[in-house]
């Protein structure tokens, strides 16, 4: 592991190293990008064992909320400009898209039984293997590709609905942080989200959202 | 591309174009648009149908992060009851409102008969612990019983039966009295109040709140919503202690409603509830949102605007910003209202009122024209909090009036330590000033004690005793170090054979690793140099110089007969020779090695005046020199001739050292006295081959160098200037990154390269730091020294520092919590035990890894998968009596039995069970029982490796076993709450027991005196042989998973999820030691056999490992040293 004094994860991290990687992020250096993503990573994954810790059983924790609570954490109530807020964001909406994607690529193993019954290595993702799969929500896998297939289509579509969904940024913040107007943002969401219901119904997993939606306006 | 990019592009805009309008039009839009392009009409028309009209698709709110943290629970969308619905004895009427939690219903109760508010929780809310909860918080709110609060009637839980006849079973609920009225805010609005109107309503409010405190319910969410007036004028507060019954704090909050809910709530939140520690939350945070309130009634607006910001803004704004002084709203509000609301909205709670009947009464006194209690801030006041706000006091906030006079007197040493101490302020330094200050108090009762001579003050005796040991143990906690050395060594000395100040120095050794201290005389010390290689360093005095040993910090000889005082020294790298610049003007070469043969430079002064500065190139074949005159020469140090002069500035060098290849030197002038502050001077690179200016730096010419040294990898020239400012240049790119020294109020005095990278390490006045290219940090394993460092040298990985006062100390740079750890994991660690003989240590990563270890060395001996394909975790390690077997409780339920001499798995013992999260060996060794994830717990016979399936299952899992010594007795622990207590002839339980907190851990000392259960909350609660209740052990922040005895029962040891561990005496109970890990979670602690050492694998991808005895080495290098000081002290007049 490097060494270098500032940006060792494994100790807590203070909000001026936050910032200060930020700022390090804004001035285009490579390195620091790589090192924010661990670490919003491991703030989330430690919030939710924490969470886990506590057991606090019959709470729901939205993976939005959890994102903003990574953010007072780690940055306490230092202020940053909007453009670093941005980078901030668009790491814990990456972080946050690969957890839920992990773990509901880990469920849909265990759902369709392949593997021996097994326990992950991570608390965060250890699952009630007794629990139903109950996300009658979006398919996270299949989700998980059509938005691969859309940043190769336009990057910043895919960098919208990344904010949107994975980090619960309103069309305003999302259009601070991408430095463009909100209706633009308004405009590409609208149709990345088209984009991706397609997409989706590519893969054979039409999104629940619109199902009624399409069945009553073909009726 | 671009053709496909502009088709793309085309294909977007009739899109977005087209999707406004109503659907019907989209055909007659396409057509029109698309100009008979038939391949984009279809690519529209095709995007079309799946238009997301009502925004339903990728709703963020959907994504719900618990079931990958609890597994378990998922929100389900409330539906509506239809009227006629039943639940118990009520009859759903009509809904009244949709909050966070669930629903309210209107309904009819049968007996009494009338009309109450029903609100039915939410159903994925509800849950067992849920409804516990509810029925504990009943009784509670029954309490309550006041006409401005809305009467909680029942809480609890009843079968739901829809009219049609449908039943579910048990759905929670609360029923209380049903208020018809208007929100607070409305009514005032409705009713045009004017302000005496609105603060008689709520000074109304205040009582009811008032009312609810003293009977120790916090309301925690008040706002005009939960206010309703009838119209009658009266006021009822709603959902009275309803937050707390579902356990709502503001962690919570954040989790459990959308963000637009949590809006709702925000602007009433005092600092301490957005900072989000449900500890911190009591009555004054009732009191602040009273504060909110009146504001909103009075100025029709918040004291935040938060309803603009993002969530973490607005929590920031709360925390942070004074509101608009009500008086700047309307000059209306001038004076004692002002007053009354600036002091309800404090940010500091124990400004504000502390009761809401104080606020009432302050606010009828206005009323009555009367003079109010609140004072306006006193200018000192502001002026203090506008000065500092030291980050430590507001953390010791809860210790409030300890704090307070502390804060007085450690007020100016504070300041100075403030920077360096915020990063590792925790609770533990608040904690540490309370018990500093009971251990105060103990002191102060020694006179009773002495007076009082019988037993009871001996007791009290033994309490000042370690009241001593234990004020200076969190001395060291709280960074004072020359006070915690005095206190821990005068007990250790004062004890020779008693464990506590053993103990707590070997504690001390821990954070602040120092390797060895000696004093030298401190008269006519003038300078220092270190030749690491050689492990030697060198002391130069007026009398001559001394050479010391750097491992152990003995004087190996002394060099006398200089002629003069020594003023400036450089050593060769292998320690071979000297020079050494004497106050005569003259430079000597002296042979360290044989007879001490001296030389002169030259025969008369190698410089015109004085020589200000030497240094001797890594290689050891060139002495540069700089004097008086202005000049910098080169020396051949073999025949000692001069090989070249040259003035490299037009001021007096003050600054020489070689680059580590000795191909460049850099020079620099010191500090002047020039008063020009715009004068610049210059540090300047020469190359040595041919004297060429490689580089100039400019600097201050009144601040000029202090310090300057090559990095060891030769990439980076690190300049300290007079003005405190620390330059560290590229000298392959060029960059410059520079730092304020913030620390201390000197100059950098000494800078010295850390070997094998490109940081230095510095000496500032009592500190020493490490500076990188990224900032300046301190360096905690040196701490603060009292004395004025004069200079400090590098050897291997330590540092020795040098002070003025002769005080010379080697201290590792690592710290020791990284010194001995098991290797990389990268992830966590969780089961670890050494083996019967000590030998051996075995650690479980979360990787699938197991690692067998040896104990001493921790070097890995074997590293094995648990299984072969995926990936498991072992929580618990148990060696099999008598053999080198170790068994592995896994994450797939089964036992694996494991080798550790030939480092494998030798056999799966599968259950078909889920998770082992406790596993222990019965006291006659003929069992493994195993406490899995499903509350099941079997007994496994190590003969016949067969299992027994317990009759009896527990409701969640078992994440605790211990047995009585004579195996008699089985305790188990787990979520389910309490102890249970089993006969282990019969399998059955026969007990069960309390404990303060939910429970995780059990342990039972070899004596069976004592019982240990380690809880969520950090606390241990301790038992005696007969189950009854001794005491709880506030132990920890947080979750307590690792515990466990050592092996002849005099010590236990606990760790925590706030990644420390403490080792505690058995027998008095007390902490004899705190200690760090690399910054994880602690999940399992084990002793080897004689207590040596103690394995603690914990979340920062190591399992760290204490070795006591590599500690007492420490104290053995110190103790020769304090013996002197202390019997100097107690020789002095005045000591204690």
């Amino acid at each position: 592991m490097a060494d270098a004094p500032g940006i060792q994860t494994n100790f807590p991290t203070s909000p001026h190293q936050v910032t200060q990687i930020l700022g390090a992020v804004k001035d285009g250096d490579p390195r620091a990008s790589e090192q924010l993503l661990p670490l919003v990573y491991d703030e989330l994954r430690r919030l939710a064992r924490s969470y886990m810790g506590k057991e606090k059983e019959g709470q729901t924790l939205q993976a939005t909320a959890l994102v903003h609570e990574a953010y007072m954490r780690l940055l306490g109530g230092i202020e940053v400009s909007w453009d670093s807020r941005g980078h901030f964001f668009s790491a814990a909406a990456m972080a946050m898209r690969r957890i839920l994607v992990e773990r509901a690529r880990h469920r849909k193993r265990i759902k369709h039984g392949g593997e021996m019954q097994r326990v992950d290595a991570d608390p965060a993702h250890v699952a009630d293997p007794a629990e139903p799969d109950k996300d009658a929500g979006t398919d996270l896998v299949a989700l998980d590709e059509a938005l691969n297939k859309l940043g190769e289509y336009d990057r910043r579509k895919c960098d919208v609905v990344m904010l949107k969904y994975f980090a619960g940024l309103t069309n305003d913040e999302v259009a601070a942080a991408l430095g463009v107007s909100s209706a633009t943002i308004r405009n590409e969401w609208t149709f990345a989200k088209a984009w991706l219901a397609r997409e989706l119904k590519k893969a054979g997993v039409a999104p629940a959202a619109l199902v009624n939606a399409r069945s009553e306006g073909s009726a | 591309m671009s053709e496909q990019g502009g088709k793309q592009q085309k294909a977007e805009e009739v899109f977005l174009a087209v999707s406004d309008l109503p659907s019907e039009r989209w055909e007659s839009g396409i057509v029109r648009m698309c100009n008979g392009d038939t391949e984009l009409a279809s690519e529209v028309r095709s995007l079309l149908g799946f238009h997301d009209k009502e925004d339903k698709f990728l709703d963020p709110n959907e994504l719900m992060a618990q079931s990958l943290v609890f597994g378990r629970v998922r929100m389900a969308p409330d539906e509506e009851l239809t009227p006629g619905t039943k639940i118990g004895v009520y009859t759903i009427r009509s809904l009244l409102g949709v909050g966070g939690m669930g629903s309210v219903y209107v309904a009819e109760q049968e007996r009494p008969r009338r009309t109450v508010a029903l609100k039915v929780i939410r159903r994925g809310l509800s849950t067992q612990s849920l409804l516990r909860r509810f029925e504990h918080e009943a009784e509670v709110l029954g309490r309550l019983q006041h006409p401005g609060i809305a009467q909680v009637f029942e809480a609890g839980a009843a079968p739901l039966v829809t009219p049609d006849g449908l039943s579910r079973d048990s759905q929670p609920f609360i029923a209380m009295e049903l208020v018809r009225g208007l929100p607070l805010n409305k009514f005032c609005d409705h009713k045009d109040l004017d302000t005496k109107e609105r603060l008689r309503l709520v000074a109304r409010v205040c009582d009811a709140v008032h009312h609810a405190h003293q009977r120790g319910v916090i309301h925690r969410d008040l706002k005009p919503g939960n206010i309703l007036v009838e119209d009658s004028g009266s006021p009822k507060i709603l959902d009275f202690g309803v937050a707390r019954a579902a356990d709502v704090d503001m962690r919570v909050t954040t989790m459990q409603t959308s963000i637009g809910q949590l809006i709702g709530t925000l602007p009433y939140m005092s600092p301490e509830q957005v900072l989000g520690d449900p500890g911190e939350i009591d009555t004054r945070s009732d009191v602040y949102a009273l504060g909110v309130i009146m504001y909103q009634l009075l100025t029709g607006r918040l004291p935040h605007d938060v309803a603009s910001r993002s969530i973490p803004e607005a929590a920031r704004v709360i925390r942070e910003e004074s509101p608009t002084k009500l008086s700047h709203v309307s000059r209306m509000f001038r004076g004692e209202i002002d007053t009354i609301v600036s002091k309800a909205l404090d940010k500091d709670k124990r400004r504000r009122y502390q009761s809401a009947a104080d606020l009432g009464d302050d606010i009828r006194r206005y009323l009555a024209g009367e003079p109010i209690h609140a004072k306006q801030d006193s200018a000192l006041y502001v002026l203090r909090k506008q000065l500092k706000r030291y980050k430590w006091a507001a953390i010791a906030a809860g210790v409030a009036l300890i704090a307070l006079v502390a804060f007085t007197a450690y007020a100016t040493v504070q300041a100075r330590r403030e920077r360096r101490l915020a990063a590792e302020a925790n609770m533990e330094r608040a904690f540490a000033f309370a018990a500093k200050d009971a251990a105060e108090v103990a002191r102060q009762k020694e006179e009773t004690a002495r007076a009082l001579a019988d037993s009871a003050s001996m007791r009290l005796a033994e309490q000042l005793e370690y009241a001593r040991t234990e004020r200076g143990r969190l001395e060291g906690v709280l960074g004072n170090i020359p006070l915690a050395e005095d206190s821990l060594w005068h007990q250790y000395f004062k004890h020779e054979n008693a464990s506590a100040p053993k103990w707590a120095l070997r504690e001390f050794f821990h954070r602040y690793p120092y390797e060895w201290s000696v004093q030298v005389s401190p008269n006519g010390l003038r300078c220092a140099a270190f030749a690491p290689q050689a492990g030697l360093f060198l002391l130069g005095a007026n009398s001559g110089i001394g050479v010391y040993d750097a491992s152990v910090g003995v004087s190996k000889r002394r060099i006398t007969g200089l002629g003069s005082g020594v003023a400036i020294l450089a050593v060769s790298a292998d320690a071979s020779r000297c020079f050494a610049a004497l106050d005569n003007g003259r430079i000597v070469r002296v042979n360290l090695r044989g007879d001490a043969e001296c030389a002169l430079l030259t025969p008369y002064a190698p410089h015109l005046g004085a020589v200000r500065a030497i240094a001797l190139s890594a290689d050891g074949l060139l002495l540069a020199t700089s004097g008086n005159d202005r000049t910098v020469r080169i020396w051949d140090t073999e025949t000692l001739e001069l090989k070249a002069t040259w003035s490299a500035h037009p001021e007096v060098a003050m600054v020489l050292a070689f680059s580590p290849d000795s191909r460049a030197l850099v020079t620099a002038p010191g500090p002047s006295s020039v008063q020009d502050l715009s004068a610049r001077s210059h540090a300047r690179v020469w190359r040595l081959s041919d004297l060429a200016l490689l580089r100039e730096y400019p600097v201050t010419a009144r601040g000029g160098v202090t310090a300057a040294a090559f990095s060891q990898d030769n990439t980076t020239l690190v300049v300290a200037t007079g003005q405190r400012q620390l330059n560290l240049y590229n000298l392959e790119t060029s960059a410059v990154s520079s730092h304020e020294v913030t620390a201390g109020t000197s100059a950098v005095s000494s800078v010295s390269p850390l070997q094998g990278s490109g940081a230095q390490l510095l000496a500032i006045g009592d500190s020493v730091w490490e500076a990188t290219v990224s900032g300046l940090r301190p360096l905690p394993s040196v701490g603060l020294q009292s004395q004025l460092l004069m200079s400090l040298g590098v050897v291997d990985d330590s540092v020795i520092i040098v002070c003025r006062d002769g005080l010379i100390r080697r201290i590792a740079v690592t710290p020791e919590y990284r010194r001995s750890r098991v290797a990389d994991f990268d992830t966590w660690c969780f089961g670890t035990e050494f083996s019967p003989d000590g030998a051996t240590l075995v650690v479980a990563g979360g990787n699938n890894e197991i690692r067998v270890v040896d104990a001493a060395t921790l070097q890995t001996r074997h590293t094995f998968p648990i299984v072969e394909r995926g990936i498991m975790r072992a929580r618990a390690i148990r060696f099999i009596d008598g053999s080198d077997v170790f068994a592995a409780g896994c994450g797939d339920g089964a036992i694996r039995m494991c080798s550790a001499v030939s480092g494998r798995v030798l056999s799966v013992l599968p259950t078909g069970a889920p998770e082992i999260y406790s596993m222990e060996r019965t006291p006659d060794g003929e069992f493994l029982v195993t406490g899995h994830a499903d509350g099941t717990i079997r007994f496994f016979s190590i003969a016949t490796c067969e299992y027994e399936l317990l009759p009896v299952r527990l409701q969640r899992r078992v994440e605790g076993i211990a047995f009585t010594p004579d195996g008699s007795q089985m305790i188990t622990s787990g979520l389910f709450g309490g102890i249970q207590i089993w006969d282990v002839r019969t399998r059955e339980t026969v007990a069960s027991v309390e404990t303060s907190g939910i429970p995780w851990a059990v342990a039972c000392s070899p004596d069976g005196s004592r019982l240990l259960v380690s809880t969520y909350d950090g606390v241990v609660d301790v038992f005696d042989s007969t189950y009854a209740f001794m005491t709880r052990l506030r132990a920890h922040r947080r979750l307590i998973p690792g515990l466990c005895f050592s092996q002849d029962g005099s010590l236990f040891a606990t760790g925590s999820e706030d990644t420390t561990v403490r080792i505690w005496d058995a027998k008095t109970l007390r902490t004899l030691a705190s200690l760090e890990t690399d910054g994880g979670e602690v999940i399992t602690v084990a002793f080897n056999p004689d207590a040596s050492r103690l394995a603690a694998s914990n979340a920062s991808r190591f399992t760290t490992v204490y070795d006591f005895p590599r500690l007492d080495a420490y104290l053995t290098g110190n103790a020769a040293f304090q013996k002197r000081r202390a019997d100097a002290q107690s020789a002095a007049p005045g000591a204690r």
